[in-house]
C-alpha cells in the first residue's frame, strides 16, 4: 500500500509545475503586490501544511469553463492545506483593501473557484479533505458596505448582516432546489482581518494564525 | 374586481401573441417600442368604445339569437346566470368585436393598425350573477356585493325586440365590464360619461406645459362615433386625457373617507408638499401652492414632480367618476423615494376598489409591490407593519396581480411572457438581467 505522504511529497516535488508550492515552512510571508492594494501578511502554521502563494497567477485545472462570466477565472491570492490528523483542511486567503458589496461579491467567486481547484490538487495530491471544515480569511483596511440593490422576484440577501458579520462566506455549489437559497449552497467560516497600514511602506501588514 | 377575463390579441401592431389576465393591479414591463402602451389603450379602447358595437336593432347573429333566446325563457322570473349563459354572452360580444376590430383601433390609434384577432376569453367571476325584475319603473340597474351581483330589468307585459336588444346589450355589458368600466346607458355628465375608465399617458408633463394650446386644437375632438371627427394627430386615449384636463375643478365636497379625498390628501400631503387650484374658465387654469406659502405659481415654473403628478391629484379632487385607472409609467419624473410613495398610492387604490393598470421602466416600483405581497404573506407582518408605519390597504395579495413582460424577438415582433411569482414576488428578468449586466461592468471596471 502506498505510503500517503510519500505520494504528495512525490507529486509535488516532481509532477507539479516548478515552484508550485511554497518550500514547506512554518511561517510565511504572503503579499500581494498590486500597488493598489499592497499587503505583507505573515502568516504561521504550526502544523503540517502545503502553501500556494499567489495562487491566481498560478496555473489550475484547465476544465473549468474560464469566461469572465463563469465566476471561474480568478482565484484568491494564497491557499494553505493544514494537516488536522488524519484529514487536511483548505485555507483561502484573500487580499482586499476595501472590501464593499461588489467586492465581496467578487470574493465569493474567487472562493468558489478556489476551493473547486483545491478539491482537485487535493485529490491529485491523495489529501482527504474535510470540505465543511474550509476556512476563509479576507485582509482588509476598510470596510464599506453598502445598500445592494436586490433582484425582483429574488431572495435579497444583506451581504453584510447575513455574511460578513456572521463569520461566515456562502459558496455556490448547486441548483437552488425548490427556490431555497441554502439548499444550494455551503457555508464555509470566514474570518474578516483588518490590517494597520505601515506609514513607511504605505503597505497593509499583520500577522495571521492558523492553525 | 368580481370578474376577471382574458383579452387575447394576435398580429396586434408589434404584438405577435399576447394573453393579459384583468387582475386589479396590473403591470406591463419591457423594452421601450416594445407594444406595451399599444395593448393598454387597446384595453382602455376596449373599456371606453367597446359599449358602442351593439347593433342598433335586434340581430339575426348565431351569437346573439342564443342570447336573445335565453333572456326570452327568464322574462320576470328572478333567474342565477350560470357559466354557460355567459358563455353565450360573451361569445356574441366576441363576435361584435370580431366584426367591429377595425374600426375599434381606427378609432383608438386615429391610425391603421391592424390585428388578426381580438377576443375575450377565460371569463371568471367570484360571486353569483342574478337576474332580476322590478315591478315599477323603467330603468335599467346593477349592482353587487360580495355574495352577488345583479342586473335588474323592468318587468312588464311583453317586451319588442328591439327591447330585448336594449336588455341583452346591458346584461352583456354588464358581465364583462363590472367593476372596471362604465355600465351601459350611464348618464353623461359634463362631457364624460360616469364610470368610464381614465388614461394617463407618458409625457404627461409636456401635457400640462402646453395643454391650453393642445386642449383647443383637439377641442373638438369627441368620442362620436365618426373616424373622421378625431382631427387631431394623437391617439384616442391622449385626446381623452386632453379633454379630461378640461374638465378639471377642485370640489369641496368629498367625504374625508372617500378613497379619492384619501388620494388627494396623500398626493398634497407626501408628494408634492403643497395643494394645486383650478381656476375655471374657458380652459382651466391650473396652479401650485407649496406648502407654508400663500403666493400661487403656474404650472410652468413649478417642479416637474408637480405638473408630473397634477393630473392625478386633480383627479382625485375634481371628484370625477372613473372606474378603472390607467397610467404609463407612473415613476416618471420622481426620485426613488416618491417612486415608492407612487407604488403605495396604487396599491392602495387597488385595495379600495379601483383596478389601476400601468407600464413601468420602474425597478422600485415593482420592488415595492414585491415587497407588499411579502409582507402580506409574512406570518410576523403585524409587527412589521408597525415597524415600518404600514396599513392594512399597503399589503398586497398575490391574486390581485399580474405582470406581463414585452419581449422582442429578433424579426422585430414582440411576444408576450406572463412573469410567475416566488415567494419573493414577481421575477422580474427584464430589470434583473439589467441589473446583472451594470454589476458586471462594476467588477470589470473597479479592478482590484
Amino acid at each position: 500500500m502506498l505510503d500517503a505522504r510519500a505520494r504528495y511529497i512525490y507529486i509535488r516535488d516532481e509532477l507539479m509545475a516548478e515552484n508550485y508550492f511554497e518550500i514547506e515552512s512554518n511561517q510565511y510571508v504572503l503579499e500581494e503586490t498590486k500597488e493598489s492594494g499592497k499587503t505583507k501578511l505573515d502568516v504561521i502554521v504550526n502544523k503540517e501544511n502545503i502553501c500556494i502563494a499567489n495562487f491566481d497567477e498560478k496555473k489550475r485545472c484547465g476544465f473549468f469553463k474560464d469566461g469572465s462570466t463563469s465566476g471561474m477565472k480568478k482565484c484568491s491570492d494564497h491557499i494553505v492545506f493544514i494537516r488536522n490528523g488524519d484529514s487536511w483542511k483548505i485555507c483561502i486567503i484573500e487580499m482586499k483593501t476595501t472590501v464593499n458589496g461588489d467586492t465581496w461579491r467578487a470574493v465569493k467567486q474567487k472562493v468558489r473557484a478556489s476551493f473547486l481547484n483545491c478539491l482537485a490538487i487535493a485529490a491529485v495530491l491523495g489529501l482527504p479533505i474535510v470540505e465543511t471544515e474550509t476556512e476563509v480569511y479576507t485582509t482588509y483596511e476598510h470596510e464599506k458596505f453598502g445598500v445592494n440593490k436586490p433582484k425582483l422576484g429574488e431572495r435579497y440577501t444583506d451581504l453584510k448582516k447575513d455574511e460578513w458579520d456572521k463569520h461566515r462566506i456562502p459558496v455556490h455549489i448547486a441548483g437552488d432546489y425548490n427556490n431555497d437559497y441554502d439548499a444550494g449552497r455551503i457555508y464555509f467560516k470566514h474570518t474578516a482581518y483588518k490590517l494597520e497600514r505601515d506609514l513607511d511602506t504605505n503597505q497593509l501588514e499583520g500577522v495571521l494564525v492558523l492553525s | 374586481m368580481r370578474t376577471n377575463w382574458t383579452l387575447h390579441v394576435e398580429k396586434f401592431a408589434k404584438i405577435n401573441v399576447a394573453e393579459v389576465r384583468t387582475t386589479p393591479l396590473m403591470c406591463f414591463v419591457g423594452d421601450n417600442n416594445s407594444g406595451k402602451s399599444y395593448l393598454l389603450s387597446l384595453l382602455w379602447g376596449i373599456l371606453t368604445l367597446g359599449k358602442e358595437y351593439f347593433p342598433k336593432s335586434p340581430s339575426e347573429a348565431k351569437s346573439y339569437k342564443h342570447c336573445e333566446n335565453w333572456l326570452k325563457t327568464c322574462l320576470g322570473k328572478e333567474t342565477e346566470i350560470s357559466e354557460d349563459v355567459i358563455a353565450l354572452y360573451v361569445q356574441w360580444y366576441n363576435d361584435l368585436l370580431a366584426k367591429n376590430k377595425g374600426n375599434i383601433l381606427k378609432r383608438i390609434f386615429n391610425h391603421d393598425v391592424d390585428a388578426a384577432i381580438i377576443e375575450i376569453k377565460n371569463y371568471k367571476r367570484n360571486n353569483k350573477l342574478i337576474l332580476r325584475w322590478n315591478e315599477e319603473g323603467q330603468r335599467f340597474s346593477s349592482g353587487s356585493n360580495t355574495a352577488e351581483s345583479y342586473v335588474k330589468f323592468p318587468e312588464q307585459q311583453e317586451y319588442s325586440r328591439e327591447q330585448l336588444l336594449r336588455m341583452n346589450a346591458y346584461l352583456c355589458w354588464y358581465i364583462l365590464m363590472e367593476g372596471i368600466a362604465a355600465p351601459l346607458y350611464t348618464n353623461i355628465i359634463k362631457g364624460r360619461r360616469m364610470g368610464e375608465p381614465i388614461y394617463l399617458p407618458a409625457s404627461r408633463t409636456g401635457f400640462m406645459l402646453t395643454y391650453p394650446q393642445l386642449v383647443e386644437a383637439s377641442i373638438r375632438a369627441t368620442f362620436a362615433s365618426e373616424i373622421a371627427e378625431n382631427t387631431t394627430s394623437l391617439t384616442l386615449p391622449y385626446v381623452d386625457f386632453l379633454q379630461l384636463i378640461t374638465k378639471f375643478e377642485i370640489k369641496s365636497k368629498t367625504k374625508k373617507t372617500d378613497v379619492k379625498s384619501w388620494a388627494a390628501e396623500y398626493i398634497e400631503n407626501n408628494m408634492i408638499k403643497g395643494s394645486v387650484s383650478v381656476k375655471k374658465d374657458t380652459i382651466p387654469i391650473i396652479r401650485y401652492k407649496p406648502k407654508g406659502t400663500e403666493k400661487e405659481l403656474p404650472l410652468f415654473v413649478s417642479s416637474s414632480i408637480v405638473t408630473e403628478i397634477s393630473p392625478l391629484l386633480l383627479l382625485f379632487k375634481s371628484d370625477i367618476d372613473f372606474k378603472s385607472l390607467i397610467i404609463e409609467e407612473p415613476e416618471a419624473h420622481l426620485h426613488p423615494e416618491l417612486q415608492v410613495k407612487m407604488s403605495r398610492l396604487i396599491v392602495n387604490l387597488i385595495n379600495r376598489g379601483i383596478p389601476v393598470w400601468i407600464t413601468t421602466h420602474s425597478d422600485t416600483i415593482l420592488q415595492h409591490i414585491n415587497n407588499m405581497i411579502m409582507l402580506n404573506n409574512n406570518p410576523e407582518n403585524k409587527a412589521l407593519i408597525e415597524k415600518y408605519n404600514y396599513k392594512k390597504d399597503d399589503m398586497l395579495d398575490t391574486s390581485n396581480v399580474s405582470m406581463y413582460q414585452f419581449c422582442q424577438r429578433s424579426d422585430g415582433k414582440t411576444d408576450l411572457k406572463s412573469l410567475e411569482t416566488t415567494e419573493y414576488g414577481f421575477v422580474v428578468p427584464t430589470f434583473n438581467d439589467a441589473l446583472e449586466k451594470i454589476t458586471e461592468q462594476v467588477y470589470d471596471f473597479q479592478g482590484e
